[in-house]
């Protein structure tokens, strides 16, 4: 495999590659050619320590070959234990092949970008000295030894980040991911933990570790929700000290349910989730989010102090949190729970959603989230600017209805049925009722969910009759 | 003689049309159209001219459906363009508006001209707008009269009157030059001369110490059928006195003025007729040598 970066993001030949791909693709059942991930899928460890009459006591990976099986949630766990006088390690090699085989390994080209999750327990903070990630070349077998377990061992190592410069990059606990640019061509990467006398045990989860490459995506994979990060930052304080959790947090990724962040007792810390989806965005997407304030009710969200809910594409922002933008739709669902569902058009693209709590004074305590999803469905304008613009003379355009409306990427069509049906010639309607609209995008193929609107089309009325009256003419 | 006959039918026929192509208060062709209304309540004399304008808050079925409320009138005039103008920006002493949605629109002190106004129906948030229905006015220029005499003399006696080769007195209208018509309208082009209105010229004597009375019984009342701008008074007066001539002008179609001047102007020509002298009386006296 040769992996170049022909496609760094908003790159105007990238976008014409993909537009000129994506077109072809139409044809082949509405996919879309993106960016998507691949994962690093053959893995090895390679275990040392030191030798106490006959009995090896080494650092430890366990789980191994969750890290590579393709489940996001599984993941190994890599320990060197507590109060050991001497070196342990545990490295674990994450290989990119083309079948999981070793021997199929690949050559991915020097400043490819690869990422890794790993899990940072706040305890280990003080270790991260004993924290090595880098990636490799030449990975072997090797055999049981005096002071190693059998495994696997990379005759090149290209260190790139630990101690402070990890520290840096995650500044909090929990899950993180980890991106790295290797300068030298590589096969994978590993995560090397190392340890002598510890007071407390060095642990961290090792998910997975991939690259992005450009592949096929169906329509209703495209936008679905497939990983997620939770954890707590520092915020206005040590990081020994946060407080803050997430209950649940898978459940606004595989649909188990609503998750909560609870913010703890160290309201200046922060707590954060971030929903991370399949690709990145087109534009001006649609980003949904419904969230629950325990104490019930419409949220006032000038008042939710500390509360922010953020797209970003990889590290970056894009454009202003979710819950300031000037074109925010919130709206009280119906029901008993209080549900609040925001829905804010995001003009640039993104491919993941951050809500995070806390790190000011009188900070929201917790919240309920049960829903972070991604859509392209036209995005309709508040009900109160909707009614105006759906309730014309004699016709009404019912394009005006959308929000986002984004010709240039999408075709819109109008139905006055839900399902089935032929769309309508045009937007323009002359009899009140209800329609639906659908976005199709114009490099997928893909179709939208179809949005009810209301139309209501007034007669136009006759001239008014005019009469002159008195009439003072002298 | 059948050809004879025919001719002179069409003839008058012919003098017929023209006759009726003047403005005048049973005919306003030549101000129709635009002009709204069936007969005169739509023409304005320049002075003192104030009307109300006032549209129905429902609809009518004209280019659209019938019996919709209005939940706003919106007025405007018609300028020179033929598009929307806005009230405040007409030449006018006053506009305004009133009266249920803005139903009502009173006009004070119009310049002579066409002018149209035209209301706007509008539905609830402005939803449905009317198309503009129109009303046109018109408002008549003031006149400027000139009288002047071809009178060799302005004495003569009882009994020798002016040769009739020198006793006209020529009364001139034209349309007052410091009342400009209106220009805000699309309808300029078609404003009506002097020439294309009845006047009525009503003539007056009056003694030199004394006022005019247009009340009183004129000398003549003419109404010309054509060259419409002059009118002409013979003096053929015998009362012996110092007489000043009048002359009042004013529009047929419309009471409007009256327009008036005397003979002479600011110091009126005074016309005296003097009584016949009696015989002479001849006397015979002793001549001393």
């Amino acid at each position: 495999m040769d992996i170049r970066h022909w496609y760094p993001c908003y790159n105007s030949a990238f976008i014409a590659f993909i537009l000129l791909l994506g077109l072809v693709q139409v044809g082949y059942g509405q996919s879309l050619i993106t960016k998507k991930r691949t994962y690093a899928n053959f893995q090895g460890t390679y275990e040392t320590g030191i030798n106490l009459a006959l009995v090896l006591v080494t650092g430890t990976v366990s789980n191994a070959s969750n890290a590579t099986n393709g489940n996001v949630k599984s993941y190994s766990t890599l320990n060197v234990p507590v109060g050991v006088a001497g070196v342990l390690t545990a490295t674990q090699y994450l290989e990119f092949t083309t079948n999981g085989q070793h021997t199929n390994r690949i050559l991915i080209d020097a400043n490819t970008a690869v990422t890794l999750k790993i899990t940072f327990p706040k305890e280990i903070l003080g270790l991260l000295s004993g924290i090595e990630i880098g990636s490799f070349t030449e990975l072997k077998s090797v055999n049981a030894g005096l002071v190693n377990r059998a495994g696997y061992r990379a005759d090149n190592h290209n260190p790139i980040v630990s101690g402070s410069s990890l520290l840096s990059l995650i500044n909090g606990a929990g899950e993180f991911e980890i991106t790295i640019m290797p300068n030298q061509s590589f096969n994978g990467v590993y995560m090397k933990l190392l340890g002598n006398g510890l007071s407390v045990a060095l642990t961290n989860n090792f998910f997975h570790a991939y690259i992005l490459e450009n592949g096929s995506v169906s329509c209703i994979e495209r936008d679905k929700a497939i990983d997620k990060l939770s954890g707590v930052r520092a915020g206005g304080i040590n990081l020994l000290n946060a407080t803050g959790s997430v209950t649940n947090p898978w459940g606004v990724v595989d649909g188990s349910g609503p998750m909560t962040l609870n913010l703890g007792t160290q309201v200046l810390s922060e707590v954060f989730h971030t929903t991370i989806f399949n690709t990145a965005s087109r534009p001006n997407q649609v980003a949904k989010v419904v969230i629950q304030n325990p104490g019930g009710g419409l949220l006032n969200l000038n008042l939710l102090t500390g509360l922010k809910i953020q797209p970003f594409l990889g590290n970056t922002p894009v454009g202003t949190p979710i819950n300031e933008s000037q074109v925010l739709s919130l709206r009280l669902l119906p029901g008993p729970e209080g549900k609040n569902e925001l829905m804010v058009p995001v003009a640039g693209s993104f491919d993941r959603i951050e809500i995070k709590m806390g790190g000011v004074a009188g900070a929201l305590g917790s919240l309920i989230v049960h829903e972070v999803s991604r859509t392209f469905d036209p995005f309709l304008y508040p009900a109160h600017e909707l009614d105006e613009k759906l309730m014309q003379c004699e016709s009404v355009d019912l394009k005006e209805a959308i929000l986002n409306y984004q010709p240039m990427n999408y075709d819109y069509n109008y139905y006055t049925v839900v399902s089935g049906g032929v769309p309508m010639s045009n937007s323009i309607v002359t009899e009140s009722g209800t329609y639906y609209i659908e976005a199709v995008d114009k490099i997928s193929g893909c179709s939208s969910a179809r949005i009810a609107v209301e139309a209501n089309v007034l007669p136009l009325p006759g001239k008014p009759h005019l009469t002159i009256t008195d009439a003072v003419n002298e | 003689m059948l050809k004879t006959g025919l001719v002179a039918l069409f003839l008058l026929a012919g003098l017929t049309v023209s006759a009726q192509q003047l403005i005048s208060s049973t005919d306003q062709t030549k101000l129709r159209p635009p002009l709204s209304g069936t007969g005169t309540e739509t023409i304005f004399a320049h002075e003192n001219t104030s009307f109300r304008l006032t549209a129905s808050t429902t609809s009518s079925s004209t280019d659209g459906q019938a019996d919709i409320t209005f939940d706003n009138i919106k007025w405007y005039f018609k300028n020179d363009a033929g598009g929307f103008g806005d009230l405040p920006d007409l030449n006018l002493t006053t506009a305004a508006v009133s009266g249920t949605a803005n139903s009502q629109l009173t006009l004070n002190g119009l310049k002579p001209g066409f002018y149209t106004f035209m209301a706007v129906g509008e539905t609830a948030g402005e939803v449905c707008v009317t198309e503009p229905e129109e009303f046109t006015v018109f408002v008549l220029p003031p006149l400027t009269v000139t009288l002047s005499s071809d009178l060799q003399s302005n004495i003569y006696c009882q009994d020798d009157l002016p040769p009739t080769s020198n006793n006209t007195l020529t009364a001139s209208v034209s349309f007052d030059a410091t009342h400009s018509l209106n220009t805000q309208t699309p309808y300029s082009s078609t404003n009506p001369t002097l020439g294309d209105f009845e006047l009525r010229y009503r003539w007056y004597k009056v003694t030199e110490n004394g006022t005019l009375d247009i009340q009183a019984t004129p000398l003549a009342i003419h109404t010309p059928s054509a060259n419409t701008t002059t009118d002409t008074y013979n003096v053929v007066e015998t009362e012996l006195g110092r007489w000043k001539y009048y002359v009042v002008v004013d529009y047929t179609v419309k009471n409007s003025g009256p327009y008036q001047t005397v003979l002479g102007g600011g110091t009126p020509t005074i016309i005296e007729v003097t009584p016949k002298p009696g015989r002479p009386t001849i006397t015979i006296e002793a001549v001393t040598p």
